[in-house]
């Protein structure tokens, strides 16, 4: 008689472990989902000396002041600031109070409908300047450092193009300026995919479709085995923090205003006017070569929403000669939440700042 | 002859039988007795509706009456002749449809144990939603574009688009739902030639997550390979569309009944805002110069 191929009786006796293994660890994560769970997020503490509208401006103050030039971070409009302050020990902004730098971050708010006519320029010459003139006058200075996340990142290359002289130094991270490129999912489905007509019959762009969206970019992974593994762990108290801190903070997304979404997708994603210096605000040209501060510009290389191809130009473009491009080895998201990214992330950051502190 | 006489009696019978239902019908909706309730006197507990009652009896009767005299009566049947052969014939057509769209549905239950190319998305069967794409806008979409009349016609066009647009876009949901379906089918099919080979060999492993991994990895590189794919962007961009046109037109009709109540509609409220918008421009540059 020969040998069967399949061993069934081991198979059965591992699903019948499994099994006992499942029910235990349901029991456990009963008791962990029950019990008094942390998490919170953006818990550093901040004041807010600055409002306009919806937005407005949170000051982190470290306990010891080593840096003359404060720092304003101003993330994009798609999801929160606050993933720069996720938790403790996964903090940008902690890890900068921790080297004496005093922190400024705009939080965007929530816009709603009556936000839809708000364009690119409101944001870039109205707000951002307005927030950057507030800090000036308050610490008495010329200039300040100006970090750009994201979206928020493309903002402040339009506002060092426009406002050079109030800015000491760039720090661009996962930056999209040149989008002629089909490496991300989201390149591809901007440039073909008629996303200004669906914003507009909402009112804005709804913070809804865009995570829907992003969720699309992976579905196998985001919409599957993301949760295959929190079931897997959620007998684990840490791991189901983390995670529910986590899921809180990509599902806390503001809607973006129209006119803005509107003029994003078609000057950058469809024309692709950033890069060539060809983009306009309010009459305004937006003249790369006019950037003649320090940068450092930081990307992911395995980011899928701003691939290396989308971040890695600028530093060839700006009038500046005292430039720095660097990719590191993780995503969009990593460069801000991975520990081991943490390490270099931020001090990297903080010391390329001090070489250049007036 | 004789046929003849038969008709002339069936065609005075029918007259008579018509003028008596009438009466039956006029005499349940007359007013009753002066001592009783509104609701026991009246034919619906309405006195108003009574004689809305009424007076559409009296009309359809004087329609009927010239229908079924006895010189009119023979035309009237032929004229419902002819309701019944047009009722038929888009019976027909309905059923036409209905029948072809069944049987691309068996074409495709026949193909699904056939292999399917694995990581390539050029072969998928967009057959079904074509089909039922033609069948819509040959027999039903025409329902919805015949023209509206009368004081109301506005409205009713809105609604029908509302209706024409939330079927298409239903169509293109089916269609997207279905492409996103695709990888999972095409990486049960790898997962399972890859785990016949396995058994084959004799390597079939007990960890269970071992094979899970394997069946996400694989599932991971079919979505890859599809979100990449030109048709798939086609899929997504003809749901957003349609999407966005259903939305509109539902807004539309949205909006009609909201301007009966007091309620301000989106298109009131947009045109508040971009004067806010403007004004608080106008303000901010003036503050700015002033501060200047």
């Amino acid at each position: 008689m020969s040998k069967p191929t399949i061993d069934v009786d081991l198979i059965l006796k591992t699903v019948t472990e499994n099994t006992e293994r499942t029910k235990v660890r349901v029991q456990k994560a009963t008791e962990v989902l029950m019990d008094s769970l942390d998490v919170d997020i953006a818990q550093t503490p901040y004041e807010v000396p600055y409002k306009e509208d919806r937005v407005q401006l949170k000051h982190y103050r470290p306990e010891h002041i080593k840096y003359k030039t404060p720092l304003l971070i101003i993330y994009a409009l798609i999801n929160r600031e606050t993933m720069l302050d996720l938790q403790p020990g996964r903090s940008v902004v902690q890890s900068f109070l921790e080297r004496g730098i005093e922190v400024y971050m705009i939080d965007w708010g929530y816009p709603t409908r009556k936000d839809r006519f708000v364009t690119i320029d409101d944001h870039v010459n109205g707000y951002i300047d307005n927030i950057v003139d507030f800090i000036r006058n308050k610490h008495q200075i010329e200039k300040i450092n100006l970090m750009g996340i994201c979206m928020g990142g493309a903002f402040c290359v339009m506002y060092s193009s426009l406002h050079p002289k109030k800015i000491n130094a760039l720090v661009t991270s996962v930056t999209p300026t040149n989008f002629d490129t089909d490496k991300g999912l989201l390149h591809i489905w901007m440039k073909r995919l008629n996303m200004a007509d669906l914003a507009d019959c909402y009112g804005n762009m709804p913070a809804d479709v865009m995570n829907f969206g992003f969720l699309l970019l992976n579905p196998a992974r985001l919409m599957l085995d993301k949760y295959v593994s929190f079931f897997e762990n959620m007998d684990n108290k840490p791991f189901v923090e983390n995670f529910v801190r986590m899921e809180k903070w990509i599902f806390d997304s503001p809607d973006i205003p129209l006119a803005t979404f509107r003029q994003f997708i078609t000057d950058c994603y469809q024309k692709n006017l950033l890069i060539k210096s060809q983009l306009e605000l309010a009459g305004k040209r937006v003249e790369l070569k006019n950037i003649t501060m320090p940068l450092i510009n930081f990307y992911g290389k395995f980011d899928h929403l701003v691939p290396p191809e989308a971040a890695n130009q600028l530093v060839q473009h700006v009038g500046s000669t005292d430039t720095e491009d660097i990719c590191l080895s993780t995503g969009h998201i990593g460069i801000y939440v991975s520990s081991k990214i943490q390490k270099e992330f931020v001090p990297r950051i903080a010391s390329w700042l001090k070489e250049r502190d007036e | 002859m004789k046929q003849s006489d038969s008709d002339k009696n069936f065609n005075i019978n029918m007259h008579e039988w018509m003028q008596s239902a009438f009466n039956v019908w006029k005499q349940m909706a007359q007013p009753g007795d002066q001592g009783k309730t509104q609701a026991e006197t009246t034919f619906t507990g309405s006195k108003k509706t009574d004689q809305f009652f009424m007076s559409s009896l009296n009309m359809f009767q004087l329609a009927c009456a010239n229908m079924f005299t006895p010189e009119n009566i023979d035309a009237t049947i032929q004229k419902s002749d002819a309701i019944t052969s047009a009722t038929l014939e888009i019976m027909q057509h309905m059923t036409e449809g209905v029948m072809e769209m069944q049987n691309s549905w068996i074409e495709r239950m026949v193909r699904i144990g056939k292999e399917t190319k694995a990581y390539s998305f050029d072969d998928m069967d967009k057959e079904m939603f074509t089909t039922w794409k033609n069948i819509y806008e040959k027999e039903i979409q025409q329902f919805f574009q015949i023209p509206t009349l009368g004081l109301f016609r506005f409205y009713q066009e809105r609604i029908n688009v509302a209706i024409d647009k939330q079927n298409i876009f239903s169509e293109a949901l089916s269609e997207f739902m279905y492409t996103l379906f695709v990888p999972v089918e095409k990486s049960a099919a790898v997962f399972q030639k890859e785990l016949e080979e396995k058994i084959a060999r004799g390597e079939l492993s007990n960890n269970l997550k071992e094979y899970y991994n394997r069946w996400i990895r694989i599932l991971e590189g079919h979505f890859m390979s599809l979100l990449k794919s030109e048709e798939y962007t086609e899929v997504l961009n003809r749901t957003i569309s349609s999407y966005t046109q259903f939305k509109k037109a539902k807004d539309d009709v949205l909006t009609d009944f909201l301007q009966h109540i007091p309620v301000p509609t989106n298109k009131e409220m947009d045109e508040l805002y971009k004067e806010i918008y403007e004004l608080k421009q106008k303000v901010k540059s003036l503050q700015k110069s002033v501060n200047n």
